[in-house]
Formats: C-alpha cells, structure tokens, sequence
C-alpha cells in the first residue's frame, strides 16, 4: 500500500491493495527489487506525489510495474481484457473522479429525482477522494 | 383440471406480454399455466453478476446473462441466431424468467397515428389493421399496468395529442448534459428534445417497486427495481396462484379437431418431454423463439407450421430500428451518466411527407455514465497524477454517444426460418436473413446522417465518430404480423391467428410497422386488447 499511495495521489481502498499485492507478486517475478527500487527512488526525491518521481522510474521492470499499479487502480482491474482478474469495481478511482455528477452505475447516486439539482459541472475542479 | 398439466388458458413465455396477460387471466378467475424455457433467478444474482463482470464488459447488454444449455439464447460472438443478408440482424434477447425485462431500457414512446398508415398516407409498408384511437386506451392500461411515468405538459408528450388519462407519475428530471443538449438544439436547431416517457418510478414508489436513485444501470439490470421488469411481476403472479413451470422449453404447438390448438410439448432439463392441456393458448415466448415455434410444430394439417397456413407470413416481416451510434467529443462537458440510461429524446423527426420516400429518424442522446468506456484510453496516454485524474474527466465529460434510430418497413424477404443447424436439445437453431432496405439506407444517407452532423455542430464537437452499418436496437418485430386479411397476415386485430380460433400470439411480432420508437409499450398495448378478446373467449367456451 505504501507504494501504492505514492504513485496514486489518492485515498486508497486497503483490501483491494491487498489483492492488487497478491496478484502483483504472482505475476511480477521481481516484485520485490522493483517495488524496492520505486520506493528508494521516491525517498530519495522526498516525494509526496507521484509527479515528484514518476519520470525518474527507468524504463523496464520499474516502469512496467509502476504503471501496472496505476492502471490497476483507475480501472480495478489486472489488465483490460474480459479474462483478467478484478480486484475491485465501487472503488476503482475512474468513478471518483466523477463522483460529483455521475453515478457509479448500479449504486444509488442521490434521493429520488433529486439529481434535477445537479449542475453542468465544470471540468476543474476535480473532486478531492 | 390438473394444475400441472391443464389449464383455462396456457401461456407460452414469461417476458412483458406473457405476465400481463395471465395478470388479467388470474384476476378474472381464469385458471393459468405459463411455460418459460429459461429458469427463474433473483435480482442480486443478476446484479452480483454486473459488479463482479470486468470493466470492459460493463457496457454489455446480455454478458450477466449466462444462458441456460437447454434454452440458448444470443451471446456475443456465439452462432446461436444463423445470420445472412446484406445486414445483420444480430439480436439480443434473454431467455430467463421475466424475458428481456430485465435489460431493457424501460423506453416506451407511444406510436402516432401516422406510423399506423404508412401504406394509406405515404404509399409505403402497411397499414395496421385498426388506428390509433382504437390502441390510445389500451396506451393508457399499458402505462399504468407496468407504472410508465411521462410528462403531464402537452408540448412535451409523444405524441402531442390528446390523451384519455395523464400518466400515473411525472416524468423523470434530466441529466446536466441532456439539458445542456436539449437547450442547444433547441436554441440552435429548433428541434424538441423531450422527455422520454418511461417505465420507471419517478419521484414514488408503486407497485411495490420503489422510486428511481439515479444508479444509473437500468441496461443490463436495474438494481432496485424501480424499472419495470418481469422479476417483481412474476413475485406477485406467483402469489396469486399462477403456475408457472420454469425451465420448460416449448417445442411443439399440436393442432386437433378443427384446428383447434389442443396441447404444448415442453422438454425439461433432462430432455424428457412433457404434454400440457388447455382451452385456450398465448405463444409469446420472443419475437424470434414464437415464429421459430410456429414452425417447428408443422403438422399434416398445418404443413407450414402453426398460424401459417393461410398466409405463409409467420417468421416473415422480421423487423427493428437499425440505428447508428455516433461518440461526439465536445471541448465543453455534456456530463450523462445520472439518472436513466435513456431519458429523452427527439423524435419530431420521426414524422414528415418524407416518408414516402425513406424513413423517419428518432435521435437521443445516451445518458450512460462514460467511465465504463472511456477509462482504458484515459490509461493508454501514460498519464498519472492529476494529468490522469484530467484525461478520464475530460473523457467521461467531453465524449457524448448520440444514436440515430430508424424505421424499417416491412420485407416478407426478411425472413427467420429454421436452420438445419441444432441446439442443447436438438431443437433448430433460428436463421434470419436480412436486409434493412433502400428506404432506411436513404433515410441514413439523405436525413438522418446529415441531421447528426448538425446536431453534432450545435454541440461544439471537434471529433464526430460514425459507425459503418446499422447495429440492431433489439427491438424484434413482424414475425407474426398483424391484419384484416388472413392471406397477408398471420394475426387478426386481436392478435388472434386466423387459422386457429384458440390461439392469440400477441406482442411486437404482430406490429404491421415499426415507427422509431422503443417497440415495448405498443407490444403491452396490445397484449391487453387481446387479453380482452381472450377473456371473452374464455367466458363463452
């Protein structure tokens, strides 16, 4: 999760990490080195969002697990197709970043008929999660 | 009479038209026994199903579905339908308890009474073998029998005529972005973007169904049920002593003594057959599976299968509103994705003297939440951070779906028969060959297409994407059309055959046209003029 919260600028959801963790070390035969080398990196840059060091992560095994991780969070999902594993859906961070004007579809979004209220949001600001 | 196996009336399928009309069989008295080839779940498995369903596939209609082995239905990229023609008629449809209640859009424009003579006014289709002031009341049952809400201000009804009964709920509000859209091609265009009148709860429950909370999710299942679907009906037809045996697929219609239509065959699970009785029968069991039906039962009194003697138009006519999706990308948000999928509408442009020479054009705007289709390319610019969190705004909120819906006449040439290929059961597999016609092709190049693109103007688009072809709408019509001449049409007025006076095989196969919009209200319509009709019948037997 430590990793995990310095390349997502977001508050993150513990038990799909823990499945994201799982399947990462399945799958990632250096895990462990990369995973080190991204957090020693960030360290050393005094990082507090990912913008800070995201650049600096070297091509190959780093980078594709570094990126592995954000997709991982936005989508909930290991990979885009019908067959990949799926760690979570309600909390995967593509529906919080329109939680002010869009359902997360199949979970209630507001009273009855009360989204009449709701404007034409504007693109920025983006809602704090 | 045995419960089990004989009923007053026997109803084949449990969609939309089968439970209304053994709803008003049951509450007048009249004993029923309804078959359904597909088994009966509950909503949490079906909902349980879409949230554990990968994001790529959240925008499937039918993937939470799985089909039973012994009754098949479409699945993406199975060959269950046999396709041909220059078109596809690839349609979607589900062959559970409640039938493709539970994926559709609860859409329920009413017809004008225009779409109802094409052939008298324009020279084109066929008329219907009754008008419009005929079908209004039984409009009015239909948006109260199934809890329709719509809007009580004239100029935003569908048509803009005079109705016998103001809907039983308001009409639901609209999104930020469809009443951004409804303003600009308003203002820009002239054109009405109105409410679609709809079968869900707004702002109340009723029929024990609560009020909609905007999930956002009535295709592929509504969560809560605040849509019309067949699950809440089958609880309360279940409750009133409707039998109703799952998981029986119907494969045989038999014919006796005057050709009345005597007993069903069904084949359970365990591929044994079973006969069922009764005075009097319903095959409403999909615009595909009830044609398919009717031709699988060929007998020596009816060589060309059930209902299909006089005529040879069972399976014929078959009918939808092809249609093209086009993603707009604007540079200012439209935000859909609160409230219903479906929500308005323009379908103005569904009338016009031009429809003696193509078809009419229904446009909407999908009220989708985007994030389901946009989240993966949002990734595939190696963005993070902020620029991220941007990128998927921009997208869910810049990109819009605009659909362009069209009429399609009706073609005895579009024609369902029956494929020596077999299913789980050895049952044929249905093969459809289809064409949508020069007069939708015209209405896409010269009209509707062009309109888009207007449309697409008014809305600030930088990006305007077009589909090749015509998808299908799953709005299966024609097969079993209706009308006065029994040489030309397999149904009388009431959705009765003509060749078998015991037989009414109602819903959107009976429909003479298709007009643009959503084909569901019309099928309930006149499922209850011929709940009517078989009612009396019942009552004089």
């Amino acid at each position: 999760m430590g990793l995990s919260q310095l390349l997502v600028n977001h508050g993150l959801n513990a038990a799909a990490g823990a499945k994201m963790e799982a399947y990462a070390r399945a799958h990632f035969a250096d895990f462990a080195d990369s995973a080190a080398a991204i957090l020693q990196l960030a360290q050393e840059r005094k990082a507090t969002a990912v913008e800070d060091f995201y650049d600096d992560i070297p091509e190959g095994p780093q980078r594709k697990l570094a990126q592995w991780i954000i997709f991982a969070w936005y989508s909930g999902m290991a990979g885009a197709g019908k067959a990949d594993a799926m760690f979570t859906y309600e909390h995967a961070l593509t529906f919080q970043v329109t939680r002010d004007v869009v359902a997360i579809p199949s979970y209630g979004f507001t009273a009855p008929n009360a989204w009449e209220q709701l404007d034409n949001a504007p693109l920025l600001p983006i809602p704090q999660f | 009479m045995n419960k089990n196996t004989s009923a007053d009336v026997v109803i084949i399928g449990t969609g939309v038209v089968g439970l209304t009309i053994a709803e008003q069989m049951i509450d007048a008295g009249i004993s029923v026994l309804m078959l359904e080839a597909g088994p009966r779940v509950y909503r949490n498995e079906i909902v349980e199903n879409f949230r554990n369903m990968p994001l790529v596939n959240k925008g499937s209609a039918n993937s939470i579905y799985p089909p039973r082995d012994w009754a098949p239905h479409p699945m993406p990229g199975d060959d269950y339908l046999q396709l041909s023609g220059p078109d596809s008629y690839d349609q979607t449809y589900i062959r559970y308890a409640g039938g493709s209640t539970w994926h559709w859009a609860g859409t329920s424009w009413r017809l004008t009474p225009e779409d109802m003579r094409l052939q008298s006014l324009y020279g084109v289709g066929r008329d219907w073998a009754f008008e419009y002031d005929v079908l209004e009341p039984y409009y009015v049952r239909a948006e109260h029998a199934i809890g329709i809400c719509g809007p009580s201000d004239p100029e935003q009804q569908w048509p803009r005529l005079p109705r016998s009964a103001p809907y039983p709920m308001p009409a639901l509000p609209l999104s930020p972005g469809e009443k951004k859209f409804t303003e600009v091609v308003k203002s820009q265009l002239g054109l009405s973007n109105i409410h679609v009148s709809q079968a869900r709860n707004s702002g109340m429950p009723y029929h024990g169904r609560p009020a909609c909370c905007a999930n956002n999710n009535c295709v592929p299942v509504c969560p809560i049920g605040a849509k019309y679907d067949g699950e809440t009906a089958l609880l309360r037809l279940e409750r009133k002593g409707v039998k109703i045996v799952y998981d029986a697929v119907a494969y045989k219609i038999e014919s006796g003594e005057g050709n009345r239509i005597t007993a069903v065959h069904y084949m359970d699970p365990n591929k044994q057959s079973h006969r069922i009785t009764g005075g009097h029968f319903v095959a409403a069991c999909n615009g595909l599976e009830t044609p398919k039906l009717l031709l699988m039962s060929a007998d020596e009194r009816n060589p060309n299968g059930i209902a299909n003697n006089s005529s040879d138009q069972v399976g014929r006519n078959m009918m939808d509103h092809p249609q093209k999706g086009f993603t707009i990308t604007t540079t200012e948000p439209y935000w859909t994705g609160a409230g219903p999928v479906v929500n308005s509408g323009i379908m103005e442009t569904s009338q016009g003297d031009f429809r003696s020479r193509h078809a009419g054009a229904y446009f909407r705007l999908n009220n989708f939440g985007r994030n389901r289709f946009v989240t993966f390319n949002a990734l595939k610019t190696g963005k993070v951070g902020r620029a991220l969190d941007e990128e998927i705004r921009r997208e869910a909120g810049c990109t819009t779906n605009v659909v362009i819906a069209f009429e399609t006449l009706a073609n005895p040439e579009n024609r369902l028969t029956l494929s020596d290929k077999k299913d789980w059961l050895g049952l044929a597999k249905p093969a459809i060959h289809y064409d949508v016609g020069d007069y939708t092709r015209r209405s896409a190049d010269e009209y509707g297409v062009p309109l888009l693109h207007k449309i697409a103007k008014a809305m600030g688009a930088v990006k305007v994407q077009e589909p090749k072809g015509f998808a299908q709408s799953k709005h299966i019509m024609g097969g079993t059309i209706m009308g006065n001449d029994a040489s030309t049409s397999v149904v009388d007025a009431d959705c009765r055959s003509h060749d078998h006076a015991n037989l009414f095989i109602p819903g959107g196969g009976a429909m003479a046209s298709t007009a643009c919009g959503n084909s569901t209200i019309t099928m309930v319509a006149l499922a209850l003029k011929a709940a009517d009709a078989l009612q009396a019948q019942v009552r004089k037997a």
